[in-house]
């Protein structure tokens, strides 16, 4: 495992953790659990504690975008419309200054949250690419920025390559005019990739973040969203083979059982043993828990039907 | 959240088969197939270590061991009904764990040998009589496990679930839910 891997956390004081602990984590990290137990919010405490590993950002910045994550985008455009983009950002700051006293504890570093004025102003780019793939689809901006990185690693054959796998009809993808676009084997006319659904555009968001996160990590909210069942080997496979060779932690969530068997199935069928699931429940006095799963038990669960999306 | 441990694959196959039959929730049941009653005799088994966690996370709630009666005659000091009773007591003394645990042996009527013992044991009469005429004029032991395997496993268990002798079973099955 390598060295930047975060292997266990410790969530005090942070949206529904007050005093939460788990360890074992692997290279690849699958959550589950019922809806609102936490797991999203899981995922985030381990964003903002890895954001300023090895850098100068402050953990500000990796809980506005949490923040704006979370935001419907429809309420967004609505409140841009009417109040303009000051007011989002002060209600942004509001959001980001209650978190005040949260305090995020790992093996790589201790975040011990505290907002300083206009730590919102400055974002250092320099620092190690940590993409956060929530819950609303990424934006078009921010697939073609990661399309030109995707360019100077000289890797867009690459990419059309693993883009035939989950449909082979598709010849490539390229971005034209900021618009992603695809064609087809027997027609050289380009689709704007809208037009194809949103799992195509999701799979193509996670494929460019595995090879732009090198030696960095990656969050992926409702990891099967969009993507048809007949798919999902296909995207793992994908995701335990990028992540090993361009040395990415993942994590990710899902309710999908159907999702977690593929996990179970594709990672034994590639003797991938650096994951983990981690399942979310509450006890009795309501607090949040976590029993990390390493690959061997996840087996053992999957053989033995076990429901593990949570209790 | 309720745990069953039990010993191999003919346990978990049964198993479903009676939840589904007394309609009890199976996705509130954590199985855990041991491979084998020494492996569910033995405290240090990988298995105990994953279910501790999940009690202390809250996620089980109960517990019920099945094992196997197996027979007297057998080497192992932990064969026969009352060995088997016995070293279960000890285990769930010696886990210590904090929740609810209770056990159940699978036998036949004079608790003796195992899940295919108990469940040929509730067959009607005439089924019976059938299988002991075939074991008289077999001139080698046919033991309980052969004779269920061979003759009844793949007709989907057609048993009598409401046969007294499931009383115990469906009782304790049923107090893993109350």
């Amino acid at each position: 495992m390598s060295e930047h891997f975060i292997k266990n956390i410790e969530i005090k004081n942070f949206k529904c953790f007050e005093n939460f602990t788990a360890e074992g984590f692997g290279r690849v990290n699958l959550i589950g659990g019922k809806n609102n137990v936490g797991k999203t919010a899981f995922m985030e405490a381990v964003y903002v504690n890895v954001y300023s590993y090895k850098s100068n950002n402050n953990p500000s910045m990796a809980l506005s975008d949490i923040v704006f994550d979370r935001y419907n985008q429809v309420i967004l455009q609505d409140l841009l419309l009417e109040k303009g983009k000051y007011y989002i950002s002060k209600e942004i700051e509001k959001k980001v200054i209650a978190f005040n006293k949260a305090h995020i504890i790992s093996n790589i570093q201790d975040i011990n949250y505290s907002y300083k004025e206009n730590d919102l102003n400055i974002r250092d780019k320099k620092n190690l690419v940590k993409y956060f793939l929530g819950n609303n689809p990424t934006t078009n901006d921010k697939l073609e920025e990661s399309y030109g990185k995707i360019i100077e690693l000289e890797m867009e054959h690459k990419i059309d390559e693993l883009i035939k796998n989950i449909d082979p009809n598709i010849k490539s993808f390229r971005i034209i005019n900021s618009q992603p676009k695809c064609n087809f084997m027997n027609d050289s006319t380009f689709f704007d990739i809208h037009e194809l659904g949103d799992g195509l555009y999701k799979y193509i968001s996670i494929l460019f973040s595995l090879f732009i996160c090198k030696n960095s990590y990656l969050f992926i909210d409702e990891i099967d969203n969009g993507i048809h069942y007949t798919n999902l080997d296909k995207l793992w496979e994908i995701i335990l083979t990028i992540s090993k060779q361009q040395n990415v932690q993942v994590f990710a969530t899902t309710h999908s059982k159907e999702c977690i068997e593929s996990y179970a199935r594709v990672a034994k069928k590639l003797e991938d043993e650096e994951i983990t699931f981690i399942e979310l429940g509450r006890n009795k006095n309501n607090d949040v828990k976590a029993i990390t799963m390493n690959f061997e038990r996840l087996q053992d669960e999957i053989q033995n039907t076990n429901e593990v999306r949570g209790w | 959240m309720v745990a069953i441990l039990f010993e191999g694959k003919s346990d978990n196959e049964f198993f479903h088969s009676l939840l589904d039959e007394y309609q009890l929730d199976k996705t509130q049941i954590v199985f855990k197939n041991f491979g084998g009653k020494d492996n569910l005799f033995n405290i240090s088994h990988t298995h105990y270590n994953n279910i501790e966690i999940d009690i202390t996370a809250g996620k089980i709630e109960k517990i019920l061991l099945i094992v196997d009666a197996d027979n007297e005659t057998d080497p192992n000091p932990n064969r026969g009904y009352e060995a088997s009773e016995k070293k279960l007591q000890e285990i769930i003394d010696d886990l210590g764990f904090d929740i609810p645990m209770d056990y159940h042996i699978m036998c036949d009527t004079n608790q003796e040998g195992n899940l295919e013992s108990f469940l040929l044991a509730v067959l009607d009469d005439n089924q019976k009589e059938c299988i002991q005429k075939f074991r008289d004029c077999y001139k080698y032991t046919l033991t309980d496990k052969w004779a269920y395997n061979t003759f009844y496993k793949q007709k989907k268990y057609p048993f009598d679930f409401s046969h007294e002798n499931f009383n115990t079973l469906k009782q304790k099955l049923q107090d893993l839910f109350s």
